[in-house]
């Protein structure tokens, strides 16, 4: 196995690492919905969550560069080791951090400024030895380092000094739409083009499309912050577009495997509907802060982690059959969490925005839904279990 | 060729329309320096972890939004010192030991969130912490329906309904104490309290001038703007409701 293929695999380990305790973080932060929780004040939601949060984003991109990695036709291998060190060491800090208490608590952007400011310079750096050879300068991988940029770059948008609180929290919020609107889609449709060469042709279509509606979903950041009719009608065109263009990217051609076309599905309904619906200025203004935003950003997260699994077997050679079980039951897993959350936010967002219900009377009544809610995470860290068992068996170097 | 030009424009455009909609949306903000040391209390012990402003940030607590008007600066005071001692039985709150200077910082910044002008259109009905619920809300307890026509029944209701939620505070049992005292039988205590006021009229006077006659045992905390959230017809209700808990003897 050439020694870039395995650079890629220690990352991909490293990702499924971060998965299983992405997994089990999330899993305590849900735990305190349904009020089952030892650890209630010790180990408060803020704080849990926040790292669960953490480990996530660090698991999509370090995924995202393994994929990078697996995907680059040349490579220079003695740069990228001593970045894969670099990385390894970030991953360590990043954990120190959370274990200790030491995230920001700022809504899914939660690593102390140092540490987002070192993840951007890595970033870039692996993306700077990688165009460095022309022969991986083809379009997808382009558009792959376009995305994993914006990945980096953003979170560090917020670190300008706090001023207003208005406008800072628009900001962090414009980040993370960015991220998980834009970013991951644009990501997500080059790995695709590069898992498929016959529907590169149709890439860069498909991905300026998708950017520009992206970029417009994003913008319903602002809805109820800013108050401005100007931001909101683009959002309100971004969330009609939406639709189309991941209709669009997903009728491009033939699907490489299945866990890529669980992505693309995923995908679909998480920003190309769900996504866009709840950008709707007009919905948005009852459903924010909502359990849908959650159910929004979790399925677009998990939709590019199956993308990102999809890639980690193939580079494997793994046997895709032994990891048939792995992917069931992940689609059960995603399948009974996302429809429990999205549950949750429509009878959360009747009850208490409509009806005026107490927001605490309302989570009393979801109770039965977050239930679901946690099995569901139950099942898919089953499934990250499985699948990091079967990765590792095979590996025989 | 056609694809990258299509590609770099639907970039550029997006670009140029976040960077049009970011400079119309903000304008310099005048913050108090109270308030924005408020702010910065609010950021270092991570409230938005769990609470959202404007439905931005943890939702695993209420929208703070409208809370300074909602409760007003004296209950807010308390809740922070103690949040414990509040909603029992839900999710708790961590206590994060505030001073007292600290504290008016962060009320002083949360009455500045509220006066913002997207507060003003934002949310479309009010979000409330607990109770709360309109006419056709399913009842949160048996507290009967706030459309009854009997004065009692909607003072019943109202009793643990926003705006006015008594029941954050009081409880109905005997001896149960929360943040104020149960008002179990206080229909009886009304008439003892003060020499000379009728117990309609202390009644009156506890709920829209607490401060009035504080208690013994008990601090002069509670909310002092009900003679702003509460119409004079949902006071009168409130009373004729409270006028009902008489102590029963025969069942302590
Ligand atoms: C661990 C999550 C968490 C954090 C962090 C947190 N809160 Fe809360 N807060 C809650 C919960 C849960 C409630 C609901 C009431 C309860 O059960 O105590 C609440 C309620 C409130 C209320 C409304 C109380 C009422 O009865 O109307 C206010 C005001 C408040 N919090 C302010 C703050 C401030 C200010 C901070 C930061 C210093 C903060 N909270 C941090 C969880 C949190
Ligand atoms: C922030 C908590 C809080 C809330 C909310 C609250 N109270 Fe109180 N209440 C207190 C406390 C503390 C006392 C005792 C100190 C005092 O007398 O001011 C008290 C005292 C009283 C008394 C006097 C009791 C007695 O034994 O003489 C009455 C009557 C009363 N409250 C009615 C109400 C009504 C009606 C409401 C709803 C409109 C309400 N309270 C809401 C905290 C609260």
């Amino acid at each position: 196995m050439p020694i870039r293929e395995r650079l890629a695999l220690h990352f991909f380990g490293q990702m499924l690492v971060l998965l299983l305790l992405y997994a089990s973080t999330a899993l305590l932060s849900a735990v305190k919905f349904i009020g089952l929780d030892p650890l209630e004040t010790a180990l408060p939601y803020q704080q849990i969550s926040a790292f669960s949060h953490v480990l996530l984003q660090a698991g999509l991109l370090t995924g995202f560069i393994g994929v990078g990695l697996a995907l680059a036709a040349r490579a220079n291998l003695p740069v990228l080791r001593w970045l894969a060190h670099g990385w390894t060491l970030l991953l360590a800090l990043t954990f120190a951090a959370g274990a200790f208490g030491l995230l920001e608590g700022r809504h899914m952007l939660e690593l102390p400024p140092l540490l987002d400011i070192i993840q951007a310079a890595l970033i870039i750096a692996v993306i700077a030895a990688l165009l460095s050879h022309p022969q991986n300068r083809a379009t997808p991988f382009f558009l792959w380092a376009l995305a994993l940029a914006i990945c980096a770059l953003a979170p560090l948008v917020p670190l300008l000094p706090p001023a207003d609180p208005l406008r800072d929290q628009a900001l962090s919020s414009l980040v993370v739409s960015l991220i998980f609107y834009l970013a991951y889609a644009l990501a997500a449709a080059a790995i695709c083009a590069w898992l498929v060469p016959s529907s590169a042709n149709r890439l860069l279509l498909n991905a300026g499309l998708l950017a520009f509606t992206g970029v417009l979903l994003s913008l319903a950041a602002l809805n109820t912050v800013a108050a401005d009719d100007f931001s909101r009608g683009l959002a309100l065109i971004g969330a009609l577009l939406a639709p189309l263009a991941y209709l669009c990217w997903l009728s491009a051609g033939p699907v490489a495997d299945r866990w890529t076309q669980l992505a693309l599905f995923a995908f679909l309904l998480s920003n190309g509907l769900l996504g866009a619906l709840l950008a709707v200025p007009a919905i948005s203004q009852w459903t924010q802060g909502t359990r849908l935003n959650e159910a929004h950003l979790t399925l677009t997260a998990l939709a590019a982690l199956s993308l990102l699994l999809g890639v980690a077997l193939k580079t494997r050679s793994a046997n895709y059959k032994n990891s048939l079980l792995a992917f069931w039951v992940f689609l059960a897993g995603l399948v009974l969490s996302s429809l429990a959350l999205i549950a949750a936010g429509l009878v959360q967002t009747y009850l208490e925005r409509i009806l005026t219900i107490g927001y605490l009377d309302t989570q009393n009544f979801l109770l039965p839904l977050y239930i679901f809610w946690v099995i569901g995470l139950l099942i898919l860290a089953l499934a990250i279990t499985l699948f990091a068992f079967n990765f590792v068996r095979r590996q025989k170097i | 060729m056609i694809a990258r030009v299509f590609f770099a424009v639907c970039l550029l455009s997006g670009a140029l329309l976040v960077g049009a909609a970011l400079g119309r949306a903000f304008t310099a903000a005048d913050l108090p320096p109270d308030a924005a040391s408020g702010y910065a209390i609010w950021l270092n012990n991570s409230c938005a972890g769990c609470h959202t402003l404007y439905g931005q940030g943890g939702a695993y607590a209420p929208d703070l939004t409208h809370i300074y008007t909602q409760r007003g600066p004296d209950y807010l005071r308390e809740f922070l010192a103690n949040p414990a001692a509040f909603h029992p039985d839900q999710r708790a709150m961590p206590r994060f030991g505030l001073s007292q200077n600290e504290t008016d910082q962060l009320l002083a910044f949360l009455a500045w969130i509220n006066t913002q002008p997207a507060a003003t259109n934002w949310p479309p009905r009010p979000i409330f912490v607990s109770g709360g619920g309109t006419a056709q809300s399913a009842p949160v307890a048996d507290n009967g329906d706030p459309t009854a026509n009997s004065p009692v029944e909607r003072g019943r209701a109202l009793f643990s309904r926003a705006p006015a939620i008594c029941s954050t505070c009081h409880s109905l049992e005997p001896d149960v104490i929360i943040v104020g005292p149960s008002l179990y039988g206080i229909a009886d205590r009304a008439s003892e309290r003060v020499p000379g006021v009728s117990p309609e009229e202390y009644l009156r006077v506890s709920v829209l001038d607490p401060s009035a006659f504080v208690v013994p045992g008990f601090n002069d905390v509670m909310q002092k703007n009900f003679a702003d959230t509460l119409t004079s017809e949902n006071v009168s209700d409130l009373i004729a409701f409270l006028m009902t808990l008489e102590a029963n003897d025969a069942n302590p």
